[in-house]
């Protein structure tokens, strides 16, 4: 299968603070994979690197096989990879206050797919013209997807996919998760729910002090639960 | 009896909310109100403007120009402030560029009176742009306050150098040097010419925000007002965005300089100075922030209550319009605009039962 994402001994922070320390790991085209780890370990650093919101201290960072880390400039990184399909849903759902939901759709999707979305996500049918402020926690994730899955992105990366959902929303969501896995999507999930991501993830990373401690297959994980024990210091 | 007559009448709309036809309704209702934000009111606006023309003396005319040209400035400072968060305060430092370029540049073309005036306003508009975009590169790379002091900046510099370089003439200021015919078309038999020329200014510039903001380009400045990154991640670059709007705005702000230029026929550096530009924040503050017609409120209430304030007070009128934007900011932090859409017919209606009903009565 072909490489989509690499990070190779890739460390990068905020400011002075180092955050993520030699990172090694790559995703593969329709590969799903999930970080988890506790609080502060660096999964949304890890993320915004992977993006390009971050740029890497040092390290590689190859997309589709060609280094870009130093290609372009402070900020291109982020346009590049997002113009080229992948595209980082992070925790606030990337959806603008002061724009409503149609709007903030069409930033980068038509009107076919306007129609396309509906849909598939009969949930937004009335909510076009609310502002994103009045949107529900649920709509926007479901309006953040629906966004980037219009474009038909190469891989998607999820940051606390059901952080602050009801768990009747959060069962919907891991059931378009779901969904996309059969469809042969790739995408990156960090989630508090461990158990859940097992049953989604092909492939499940522990990071643990900025670093890559393991990595598991999913079944894996579900036939031994005190990896995840151990890790999540549960 | 009036409680009763509301409960059916609640009754019967929620009735109607059930039926299809209620979809169609809000639909209505919602293009009513996009009008409303929209150019509609030019309807009810435009024709009293035009037949004052003919019957109000020519002093009241240069002072209706006067807020048809503040309420183009306004206008543009509101798209960037009020939709893009780029709260400029060099605005004044365009529209005084664009005025001087307009009085050099008038008399170097003598054709048609007419055309040769209005190519000089384009032809300074676009001067006036240049420079927006020269100083949007620097300017737009810093933030908030930094911004804020930066455009700030920028018209002091104009302002010192139309003080300074001979060829402006000093605190004196030149006089527009048209051609004799062009001369005549603003002499004051010809003020009406100038007006109608202002009032179709105007009109072009309601139309011009209307479209921009309702374009994919002012959702891109809107989205860029609160998010940069966010935009950035969706693969777009904020910057060009950025500067767009500032050079296009600076552009209108030279045009409108132009007629200034225009209006008494004279510039001098105190189109420039910053008090200006602070005056026209004002008035996108009085009228509201991030709606086409806010502005243009906020230009009327501005320059009506200076005429008023300088026939009471002559030599304090400032206070007035100090105490006032106090007012605004403290009871009406969303402007005079939104408080007008709050009262209407039905809710005066209702007011008045109210006070009917009221038991102390």
């Amino acid at each position: 299968m072909a490489r989509l994402l690499e990070l190779r001994r890739a460390c990068t922070g905020y400011g002075q603070l180092p955050i993520l320390h030699s990172a090694d790991f790559h995703i593969d085209e329709g590969e799903v994979v999930a970080l988890l780890g506790r609080n502060g370990m660096g999964k949304t650093t890890c993320l915004k690197a992977m993006a390009g919101w971050l740029g890497l201290w040092s390290g590689q960072h190859l997309w589709r096989g060609a280094d870009i880390s130093h290609k372009y400039k402070r900020g291109g990184v982020a346009r590049y990879l997002a113009r080229d399909g992948l595209l980082l849903i992070p925790e606030d759902r990337g959806i603008f206050a002061r724009l409503t939901a149609e709007e903030n759709f069409h930033l980068i999707a038509g009107q076919k797919q306007k129609a396309e979305m509906e849909l598939r996500f009969p949930e937004l049918r009335d909510k076009w013209q609310t502002m994103g402020d009045g949107l529900s926690g649920g709509e926007r994730q479901i309006l953040s997807l629906a966004r980037a899955l219009s474009v038909h992105p190469s891989l998607l990366l999820l940051d606390e996919t059901t952080e602050g959902l009801s768990p009747r929303v959060a069962e919907r969501i891991w059931q378009i998760l779901d969904e996309l896995r059969k469809a042969g999507q790739a995408f990156v999930v960090v989630d508090k729910n461990w158990q859940r991501v097992a049953t989604l993830a092909d492939r499940v990373l522990f990071l643990a002090k900025g670093q890559i401690v393991e990595s598991v297959t999913g079944n894996e994980l579900r036939a031994h639960p005190e990896i995840a024990e151990r890790h999540l210091g549960l | 009896m009036f409680l009763r007559s509301a409960t059916r009448r609640n009754s019967v709309r929620q009735a109607a909310a059930s039926d299809a036809s209620h979809e169609s309704f809000t639909r209505l209702r919602n293009l009513a109100s996009r009008w409303r934000d929209g150019p509609a009111p030019l309807v009810f606006l435009l024709p009293p403007l035009l037949v004052a023309t003919w019957f109000v003396p020519d002093y009241d005319l240069q002072r209706l120009a006067k807020f048809l040209i503040f309420a183009i400035l306004a206008m543009g400072l509101d798209f960037l402030a009020g939709r893009g968060h780029l709260v400029s305060l060099g605005q004044a430092g365009f529209f005084a560029i664009g005025a001087y370029s307009f009085a050099l540049l008038a008399g170097t073309c003598d054709g048609e009176p007419l055309l040769s005036l209005l190519l000089g306003m384009l032809v300074a508009g676009l001067i006036a742009g240049g420079f927006a975009c020269l100083a949007g590169v620097p300017a737009l790379r810093t933030r908030g306050v930094y911004f804020l002091m930066v455009t700030l900046a920028l018209g002091q510099m104009v302002f010192y150098a139309l003080h300074d370089i001979p060829l402006f003439g000093g605190s004196d200021g030149i006089f527009v040097c048209a051609s004799p015919r062009a001369i005549e078309v603003l002499s004051l038999s010809g003020s009406r010419v100038y007006y109608l020329m202002t009032v179709a200014s105007f009109g072009f510039a309601v139309l011009l925000f209307w479209c921009l903001r309702r374009s994919f380009f002012g959702t891109l400045l809107g989205a860029s007002a609160t998010a940069e990154v966010r935009l950035a991640a969706l693969g777009y670059a904020v910057l060009p965005i950025r500067l767009a709007a500032f050079t296009l705005v600076g552009a209108v702000a030279g045009y409108a300089g132009a007629l200034e230029a225009m209006r008494f026929r004279f510039v001098n550096p105190e189109l420039a100075t910053w008090h200006l530009s602070g005056l026209l924040l004002v008035m996108v503050i009085l009228g509201g922030r991030n709606r086409l017609w806010g502005a243009v409120l906020g230009a009327a209430l501005v320059i009506g209550l200076e005429d008023l304030l300088v026939y009471w007070f002559p030599d304090h009128w400032q206070i007035g319009i100090g105490v006032l934007a106090v007012v605004v900011a403290l009871f009406l932090p969303n402007g005079v605009l939104f408080f007008a859409r709050r009262l209407s017919f039905r809710r005066l209606g209702v007011w008045l039962v109210r006070q009917k009903e009221s038991p102390l009565r």
